[in-house]
């Protein structure tokens, strides 16, 4: 049985569901930029740890938007929070997919930290993390400009990576030693450029649950 | 005489008051052809007061005392068409099946006669064209002498509309119209209600908010007698426009 008090608390749990997955998906792009930038394994460890309670936790906010669709065909703002959660969730969810693969290539002896890329793949972490968190208020706040401005500091996130490419670059052409080494920094950079776009989308989804137009910035699915 | 809808029905500054109480206040919709507009709303906030005005069925309500205009093309409903025309005009689909103590045939038969009088041929081709746009036609050809009210509720509600649609109504009005209907039978009515505007014009009050989504080109959100707000339906259930539509919608009213 479903009534409608429960109904409401169901929706704030969703919320709160959101939220928590937020967070913990900026930590883990946190832990492996800090990695990257020479904090030893612990933190990839963290990540790798952490990740069946991520992905439970997902698959738990996805659970809750069937039932709640299922159960109490939510209209108005309530149908705009399960719909963006929905779509939100599904973007957390590759975010913290790519972070444990970058903590898995760590404990693997990706020589990062060691290499000329480490601190710039610390620093794309870093903003990754913090696009992420400014996408999350944005979401839990309904803050239209706050979302806005979330695209803004893609800008900034493909300029280094393709800084950083050109640096791996160069370095295979100056350093045969380097060159095994190569396709997995290149990974990894590519990794944080497509959580810059994942942030994207979900402030796509934050106007989304605060307007209902969505737009579709990111993801090469634009609408406009 | 009847056929598809060109004009939508037009309500301008509607007020209706029952003696000292006011029921409607001010409300001004335009119900386009060939369209489904839904009325929605709590109990009591006058959808179903306006849906009655529209074929003048508050006319004999003591006390009850309506201002504004009602508009289907360049006629006012309330002082260029007597309410007997507007009757074959606007037809009324009613919240509980209400088939006349007749035959099948009788129940179809009778607002043609009244209104049309046609002869039996044509009459007879009228009954198979009715049961047939709302698909009972094969479920009752070989028993149309038996009692309208022998048949299940969703074919009497089936019934009632292929009444209605008899004498060729360029509105259709319905009020709550599946409410005492299981969910295929309401099925049933939703998908003729969609093909009715087709051609006619079809306003429909409804608590099933779900029934408005489905069905309804546009739905219009009453409160306290009052029009709040009136939008494509896609648009009032995703993103209403007035606070009291979002407390509707969602639950959250009291």
């Amino acid at each position: 049985m479903a009534t409608r008090s429960a109904y409401t608390k169901e929706l704030n749990k969703l919320a709160g569901h959101v939220t928590a997955m937020g967070q913990a998906v900026v930590e883990n792009v946190c832990a492996t930029g800090r990695a990257m930038a020479g904090a030893g394994t612990e933190p990839a460890s963290e990540v790798i740890a952490g990740h069946r309670a991520t992905s439970l936790l997902g698959r738990g906010v996805e659970d809750a938007c069937m039932s709640l669709m299922l159960l109490q065909q939510p209209l108005a703002r309530d149908l705009r929070l399960v719909t963006a959660a929905f779509r939100a969730v599904s973007d957390l969810a590759r975010i913290e997919e790519m972070a444990y693969q970058i903590a898995l290539t760590v404990e693997e002896g990706a020589p990062a930290a060691t290499s000329v890329v480490g601190r710039d793949l610390g620093e794309l972490a870093r903003r990754v993390a913090t696009m992420v968190a400014r996408a999350m208020d944005a979401f839990d706040s309904e803050d239209v400009e706050a979302a806005e401005g979330v695209f803004a500091m893609d800008d900034g996130i493909d300029g280094l990576y393709d800084e950083v490419r050109q640096r791996i670059v160069d370095q295979i052409k100056s350093d045969g030693e380097f060159a095994p080494s190569a396709p997995e920094l290149l990974t990894i950079a590519k990794y944080y450029e497509r959580m810059g776009d994942h942030a994207q989308s979900i402030a796509d989804w934050a106007i989304f649950r605060s307007t209902g137009s969505y737009r579709g910035h990111s993801m090469g699915d634009a609408y406009e | 005489m009847g056929g598809e809808a060109k004009d939508g029905l037009v309500a301008g500054h509607v007020s209706l008051w029952y003696g000292d109480s006011q029921a409607l206040r001010d409300v001004s919709l335009e119900m386009r052809p060939r369209e489904v507009t839904a009325l929605i709303g709590p109990s009591g906030c006058g959808k179903s007061t306006f849906l009655r005005c529209l074929n003048r069925m508050n006319d004999r309500i003591p006390g009850c005392r309506v201002e504004g205009s009602f508009r289907l093309g360049d006629q006012d409903l309330y002082r260029d068409v007597d309410s007997y025309e507007l009757r074959r005009r606007v037809g009324m689909v009613f919240q509980r099946p209400s088939p006349f103590p007749l035959s099948i045939y009788e129940n179809v038969a009778y607002g043609v006669k009244r209104h049309l009088r046609r002869g039996k041929s044509q009459l007879d081709a009228t009954v198979e064209r009715s049961l047939t746009e709302v698909g009972l036609w094969d479920e009752v050809k070989d028993k149309l002498n038996d009692a309208g009210t022998s048949l299940s509720g969703g074919q009497q509600q089936r019934l009632c509309i292929a009444r209605a649609l008899a004498v060729d109504p360029e509105v259709i009005l319905m009020d709550e119209p599946t409410s005492a209907l299981d969910p295929i039978a309401t099925s049933s009515i939703e998908e003729l209600a969609a093909s009715i505007s087709r051609e006619r014009t079809v306003v429909i009050v409804t608590h099933n908010m779900q029934q408005a989504a489905r069905i309804a080109r546009r739905t219009a959100f009453f409160y306290l007698g009052e029009l709040v707000e009136v939008a494509e339906t896609r648009e009032l259930f995703a993103t209403p426009k007035d606070k009291r539509t979002e407390d509707y919608l969602t639950g959250r009213f009291g």
